[in-house]
């Protein structure tokens, strides 16, 4: 077991490599100046200067060796500044990173709770008014554009009734309660949806198979059967799939986050990208992906240890 | 022969019937099929240009000559969403027709050929896995800059994965049947019996992940156009439209302007997607 | 089972405890807002690039200036002297305190100014100004310790100039002056981006008290400030996405916009006061012509094609529906009621456009690439109504939006034309884009030099006459040469929420961009 762990725990390391390459090469073919961004056509800047700005940042150097740098600087901890603003990107990350945490995981663990209800009961009461109700909300929320779903919900709980706020996180003007309940209705509606099929269909390809009908059979109780054999069984790909949803949350809530104007990792990785900030795109994107591969490694040694079969497999 | 043709459409017949009873799946295709008609058709539905100004008549709520009203600029609604609708619709559909297209040959040959072939494929698809595709695709659009034809091209290398899967994994279920070694022994070549053996078997559940794709690109159009990085402003796609419309001035004063793009574009994704359903009930019943 | 419980009810406490709950402050305060997108918000605004009219709660300047523009009056100086030849200027310097109880000395001028050499960020009115101090250049790249064109004597600063700079008191108004004791050690050339701005040691009305990152930053009485102690005891900056949810939410107090529908909305609420000012705010094509570089751009090249673009758009129209009651139409740097106006005019003609065309020999198959880097919706909604003019007369036409407007429009240079604005202090800065020497403009103007001769007698001009003469001259080049092709000037609307704040009586204001003198000391909080 331990050697299957540090075997995929090593595999991790050229991959992280390759794709911070991969970025950093693509970074350089947009050819975006990152120095020219921070001066605006409007009021144009000190041209002299900024050519010694783009030459203390190394902007002037051959990409190989910019690259190295880079990964040299990042391997003993500095994570560098960023460019257009000058906040150390591990400032700007403990900045951002918790609210955009905070949105992605009240919002998982609603749709959890959720969704799974939900579909659970659509699996049992298949074909009823309930479970087409139910499937009706689940296609609905898969079909709606997120922002579009957001909009609809600022014109009627921000600007109808002037429930909620419309944008922000904090404000001397309500609570973070209230600016959070609406970003998070939004990024909710279609994890829920995504979640609600995966139970419901779980949950029937589970009541169907033989041991619950062998279960039944036995005359345990139909509470019984749903709660202990069935729920348990039809959960854990489930919550596969969760292990799987919270990294692309984070960057999934790129959209969202320009909605609301909800202060998270999205809209920096965004500005940073429009505006070539590469130190900020590669520590973001980086952290992304190591927390993707890290959700999939530990989907990978749960269901080794659930499944033997696995594990033996890979060795 | 002979016996095995008339199989095959028994099992055609079989499968519209089963089709035709399920009424969502109906409804979708339907529904589909007016809004797409509508759009190509667009000049026989309306007799304003998308792109035609009138500082006469703007931003009037729908009314007779503009029945879902005019912009800021005096453009009729009505024909800015069916000539938009050309353009999601042609993203969507080629966008996932080209994911799918590089899906199934990475797959075949990953499957096919296995060993080092497949491990490297399987790598470079992780890869992309793992890239968040939101910046994947604010990169790759910073690099190519915006236009229909690199948006697609992002869509197609973002979009072949689940194909690719699809594909590779029956590949190797089927590799080892029996009327693929028959024809290995006769000497077929590897792309003939690779793609005319082996191949139609796994285009139903290719057709479903292609038909899944349309509506997950048509949304991503949106998506992208909305935090502008998708298609130039200039083009009408409905995802541009709506975006033109995201002022809270336009939101609590002109709700045609953005209420119609948003409940079209939901409204047609559904559609595809109740289609896509009910193909797959017919079609791919285990993948379920 | 119980597994699952225990865990789902861990998660749900642990996810709880993330969500901060503190109260809302509802503490009196007059409330401002900033609505730059791209900052993360944990900076106040950098006061060396965009001064604001209420620059002034946090900064002072050597001078500070009426909302005219034109008449100064003492802040940090009492007054100044020009010598008769116009290089030489003696400045009285009176002093004052910075927030930290530390003396505001000249010691802090002749660094601020130094410092500001050495800036990669800063307003070209300052750089401009500033580059023609004796010994600047020298100072700037380096090669000297010390700038000479700046000596202090006691109270008395004395600036020294290579060639005259007329505007050099108006600029000295906008130029805000940054503690040495603080910034001494700090990297100059990244100045902007220094933490001092996080937490800065201000020397106006106000001082930073508390600052939330990337929601919002309050301002209390400076004590050690030697003016009249404001009324108003507590100001709120807060980080807003959008101008009209703010407002509508009862966050500003006051703001300034030319957007349209944002002044639909603005007006619509109860309390918000519109005053109109009158600004240099300028919106033009810039084509794409020649680089110093040998980069050249053939299509532009023939200035039929450049004229055929202005005659064939209706400005006025478009002004109207657009930005009505803000846009003038504009055709040249000089507007068209002043009277050094020479009345150039590109009338909306689609006939004459189109002979023009023929005339220049235009591929009508070819389309034209526009280039623009404002991403608000009546700009690309102003850019849909362009390519359908264009269109009009049979030239196709596209556009791009860009986030990096200096490089594409100066380097990259993939377009024809480019869709720029200007805000200007003084109608020379609209004329200084001519310059042969702009290290911008010559990468689309080729280095022409047929206008510097013309701006230099502008900036040394001494009275109105003088100046007159030199417009006059810089028109007719202007309109022989179409470089420019000028659509329109754009005014600006200053909102207040009158229910909430009390103004003094007879109140002006001036050019939102700059600080002026509004009198906030007696705005009071109803």
């Amino acid at each position: 077991m331990l050697k299957f762990i540090l075997k995929k725990l090593i595999q991790m390391i050229p991959m992280l490599l390759f794709i911070s390459f991969l970025v950093f090469g693509a970074l350089q073919l947009t050819g975006i100046d990152p120095v020219s961004y921070i001066a605006t056509p409007d009021m144009a800047a000190n041209q002299e200067n900024l050519d010694l700005l783009r030459e203390r940042l190394g902007l002037n150097q051959p990409f190989l060796i910019r690259y190295f740098n880079w990964v040299g600087d990042i391997l003993r901890g500095n994570f560098g500044y960023s460019i257009t603003n000058g906040t150390p990107i591990g400032v700007l990350i403990a900045q951002r990173l918790p609210a955009t945490i905070e949105l992605a995981l009240i919002s998982m663990v609603v749709s959890a709770v959720l969704g799974i209800s939900i579909g659970i009961v659509s699996a049992i009461y298949q074909n009823s008014p309930i479970d087409y109700l139910g499937r009706f909300f689940a296609v609905l929320g898969q079909a709606i554009p997120q922002f579009f779903f957001g909009i609809c919900l600022i014109q009627i709980f921000s600007i109808k009734l002037g429930w909620l706020p419309s944008s922000g996180r904090y404000s001397t003007y309500a609570t973070p309660l209230r600016h959070f309940i609406l970003p998070c209705l939004t990024l909710t509606l279609s994890l829920t949806s995504v979640l609600m099929r995966y139970s419901r269909n779980n949950m029937l390809g589970v009541l169907n198979s033989d041991y619950i009908k062998t279960a039944r059979m036995k005359g345990i109780s139909e509470t019984k059967v749903y709660v202990k054999h069935a729920f348990r069984n039809a959960m854990r790909p489930v919550l596969v799939i969760l292990c799987f949803r919270l990294p692309m949350l984070i960057s999934g809530s790129v959209v969202i986050e320009s909605v609301y104007n909800w202060p998270g990792i999205g809209s920096v990785i965004t500005d940073a990208v429009i505006a070539g900030d590469y130190p900020v795109v590669m520590v973001t994107t980086l952290m992304v992906a190591a927390s993707i591969l890290i959700a999939s490694f530990l989907v990978d040694v749960l269901t080794a240890l659930l499944d033997p079969r696995v594990r033996l497999g890979e060795e | 022969m002979e016996l095995n043709k008339s199989h095959a459409s028994n099992m055609f017949q079989k499968n519209v019937r089963k089709f035709l009873r399920n009424k969502l799946a109906m409804i979708g295709m339907v529904v589909m099929l007016i809004i797409l008609l509508m759009c190509v058709f667009a000049p026989v539905f309306t007799s304003y240009r998308a792109d035609q100004p009138d500082f006469s008549a703007r931003t009037q709520p729908p009314n007779l000559p503009h029945i879902l009203g005019t912009d800021k600029l005096g453009r009729d609604v009505f024909s800015r969403i069916l000539y938009g609708g050309r353009y999601s619709i042609l993203i969507g559909v080629t966008g996932a027709f080209f994911g799918s297209l590089i899906g199934v040959i990475l797959g075949a040959i990953a499957g096919y050929f296995g060993k080092l072939i497949d491990s490297a494929i399987v790598r470079l698809s992780e890869i992309f896995q793992t890239v968040p595709n939101m910046i994947l695709i604010l990169i790759l659009g910073a690099v190519f800059g915006r236009s229909i034809g690199n948006l697609l091209f992002i869509f197609a290398i973002t979009g072949w994965m689940t194909t690719f899967r699809i594909v590779r994994n029956e590949f190797i279920a089927l590799k080892g049947e029996t009327y693929v070694q028959v024809c290995e022994a006769f000497g077929m070549s590897k792309i003939d019996i690779m793609f005319k053996q082996i191949l139609p078997n796994v285009m139903s559940p290719v057709i479903v992940a292609t038909t899944v794709n349309v509506a997950h690109f048509i949304l991503s159009e949106a998506g992208l156009s909305f935090i502008g990085v998708g298609v130039p402003s200039a083009t009408p796609t409905w995802g541009n439209i709506l975006n033109a419309a995201k002022s809270l001035d336009v939101i609590s004063n002109y709700w045609w302007l953005w209420v119609v793009p948003g409940v079209v574009i939901t409204v047609f994704v559904l559609a595809v997607n109740f289609f896509g359903d009910g193909l797959r009930d017919v079609l791919d019943p285990k993948q379920q | 089972m119980k597994k699952f419980i225990v865990l789902f009810v861990i998660f749900a406490i642990s996810m709880a405890s993330i969500l901060p709950a503190f109260a809302a402050d509802n503490e009196k305060a007059f409330q401002l807002i900033s609505a730059g997108n791209d900052s993360l918000g944990d900076k106040i605004e950098y006061p060396w690039m965009n001064m604001y009219m209420l620059g002034g709660l946090m900064w002072r300047t050597l001078f500070f200036v009426e909302t005219d523009m034109v008449t100064i009056g003492p802040d940090l100086a009492s007054s100044y002297t020009i010598s008769d030849d116009g290089l030489t200027y003696t400045i009285d310097f009176v002093g004052g305190k910075w927030s930290d109880g530390e003396d505001i000395t000249l010691d802090d001028v002749v660094f601020s100014i130094k410092a500001n050499l050495k800036a990669a960020a800063s307003n070209s009115i300052y750089t401009s100004a500033f580059t023609k101090i004796e010994g600047a250049e020298a100072w700037r790249d380096g090669t000297a310790e010390d700038l000479p064109g700046l000596i202090v004597d006691g109270n008395q600063l004395t600036i020294k100039l290579t060639s005259p700079h007329n505007i050099l008191p108006n600029v000295l108004c906008q130029f805000t002056i940054l503690p040495e004791h603080i910034l001494k050690d700090a990297d100059l050339l990244e100045i902007a981006n220094n933490d001092f701005w996080s937490r800065p040691i201000t020397s106006g009305m106000y001082k930073l008290d508390e600052f939330v990152a990337g929601s919002y930053y309050t301002l209390v009485p400076n004590e050690y400030y030697d003016g009249p102690r404001p009324k108003i005891e507590k100001v709120t900056v807060n980080f807003v996405a959008d101008v009209v949810t703010a407002a509508q939410a009862g966050l500003v107090d006051m703001t300034n916009t030319n957007n349209q529908s944002v002044i639909a909305e603005l007006n619509k609420l109860p309390g918000m006061t519109m005053f109109p000012v009158d600004i240099l705010f300028y919106r033009y094509f810039l084509a794409n012509i020649e680089g110093v570089d040998g980069n050249t751009n053939p299509v532009m090249a023939d200035i039929r094609v450049r004229k055929a673009i202005l005659h064939a758009i209706d400005r006025e129209t478009l002004a109207e529906s657009l930005f009505p009651g803000l846009a003038y139409i504009s055709n040249s740097g000089v507007a068209g009621d002043n009277p050094a106006s020479i009345g150039t005019e590109y009338a909306y003609d689609p006939d004459l456009a189109r002979q023009l065309l023929v005339d220049a020999g235009w591929d009508f198959d070819y389309v034209l690439r526009i280039l623009l880097y404002y991403k608000d919706q009546t700009s690309l909604d102003f850019m849909d109504a362009i390519v359908y003019y264009l269109g009009e007369i049979g030239m196709k036409a596209e556009y791009t939006v860009t986030s990096n407007g200096t490089q594409d429009l100066f380097q990259t240079r993939n377009h024809d034309i480019g869709y720029k604005g200007l805000s200007a202090f003084d109608i020379s800065e609209w004329y200084g884009e001519y310059n042969s020497a702009n290290a911008n403009f010559r990468m689309v103007f080729g280095g022409d030099t047929a206008f510097d001769e013309y701006i230099n007698e502008y900036a040394s001009a001494t009275n109105q006459e003088d100046k007159d003469a030199a417009l006059t001259k810089l028109q007719e080049v202007e309109a022989e040469k179409v470089y420019k092709l000028p659509l329109y000037t754009i005014g600006n609307n200053v909102f207040i929420n009158t229910d909430r704040v009390q103004l003094p009586e007879g109140i002006t204001f001036g050019n939102p961009w700059y600080k002026t003198n509004v009198h906030f000391e007696d705005w009071e909080l109803k």
